[in-house]
């Protein structure tokens, strides 16, 4: 089972780019969770990780930007033959570069593109079970997403855990505010 | 057991909510007021035609409602939820068709006349135990608790608590049996009567 989570400021970016192509890509045994204009960023990311983590089948989080389009149908079996080449690792991440809107898809997953990274921006994370179980954030700090992958990434990499970033097929819209952008 | 319908109703999965569980549905159509408001647990069916509306503002005043919908809930088809404060339906909660909960109504303290900007009376807090059964048209009302694996009756009106393992019916509804663990059947009346 694959859980999606989304924190959101703002309900028409969401019903705009993350909730259609989150639409897309959910199975029925998927679990759904957002948390709207949270007091704390990263006490909803740690809530979130934390119901997830309650699932024995739990095979993967995704942690998605408001403003992020999953441009692609087999997200989710993608997703499912990362986890299983790579066990190792304990979070991956889209791929970003580009112009607005920067598209960060190539439409054939390559394993081969696959690189391990130091951290990663937080438009797009994918967490293994073992992430979502152990990792949690400092809810007491103003965290931006962005912050959170960083961070999140940090307690992987010092667990001796690895972090990747590779082409997922996404879309993220740089016209489009990020969580937080607003506030 | 054979169905047959002249249209089976289609089944989605609404992006949005606070949580939707693992393997819950909604039956379409279906109207959802506030969703980040509203958690519903996994294994939950939501027949076609509900409205789920967790009111955040009226005019200039202001809710913080939550509703939660526990894991293996089945609720049937024009299923009415209203919620300004918290709703909560705990697990294996079955709702038969047109039923109705709702945790507030529309002020009425001072005479006004009443349009879609008059707000809502103080919300009172409204849960329906695990394994409760609601029946077909009934109605639940601000500030109830309806007991673990209580039985409310079609077209009932429940404006006060109702015990666990009791059945309930009539408008305002009354409890007329309750089950005696110790003897392992129904007894006429509350089970403070026994």
């Amino acid at each position: 089972m694959i859980a999606f989570c989304c924190v959101s400021d703002d309900h028409e970016v969401f019903y705009k780019r993350a909730a259609p192509a989150i639409q897309t890509v959910i199975e029925s045994d998927s679990l759904l969770m957002r948390r709207h204009l949270p007091s704390s960023l990263a006490g909803a990311v740690n809530e979130m990780l934390t119901r997830a983590a309650e699932h024995d089948d739990l095979e993967g989080v995704v942690l998605v930007d408001q403003g992020l389009d999953i441009g692609v149908a087999d997200f989710l079996p993608r997703v499912l033959t990362l986890r299983e080449e790579h066990r190792s690792t304990a979070i991956f991440a889209a791929r970003r570069g580009g112009a607005a809107p920067e598209v960060l898809a190539t439409p054939a997953l390559s394993t081969a593109s696959t690189t391990e990274a130091e951290a990663i921006d937080g438009s797009l994370l994918v967490l293994s079970p073992w992430a979502a179980r152990e990792l949690r954030l400092d809810p007491r700090l103003e965290l931006s997403l962005d912050d959170c992958a960083v961070d999140l990434c940090r307690q992987a990499r010092d667990a001796r855990r690895q972090v990747a970033v590779l082409d997922f097929g996404v879309a993220f819209d740089t016209d489009i505010p990020t969580y937080g952008a607003a506030l | 057991m054979a169905i047959l319908e002249s249209s089976p109703p289609s089944f989605s999965r609404p992006v949005g909510l606070a949580t939707l569980g693992c393997d819950s549905h909604f039956a379409e159509p279906f109207r959802i007021g506030s969703p980040h408001r509203i958690h519903i647990g996994r294994d939950v069916w939501i027949g076609p035609r509900a409205h789920l509306s967790a009111v955040e503002e009226i005019g200039d005043n202001h809710y913080e409602p939550t509703i939660r919908i526990g894991d293996g809930c089945h609720i049937a088809e024009d299923f009415i939820l209203h919620c300004a404060g918290e709703v909560d339906l705990g697990s294996r909660v079955l709702i038969a068709a047109r039923a109705y909960v709702g945790d507030s109504f529309r002020e009425y303290e001072n005479w006004r006349e009443h349009r879609g900007d008059t707000p809502y009376a103080e919300a009172k807090p409204i849960k329906i135990q695990d394994g409760a059964f609601i029946g077909v048209g009934a109605a639940v009302l601000p500030g109830v608790t309806i007991g673990e694996g209580a039985i409310i009756a079609a077209n009932a009106v429940v404006t006060r608590t109702v015990p666990p393992r009791s059945v309930a019916l009539g408008n305002p509804a009354r409890v007329i049996r309750s089950w005696d663990k110790k003897a392992g059947r129904w007894i006429a009346g509350p089970a403070g009567n026994r």
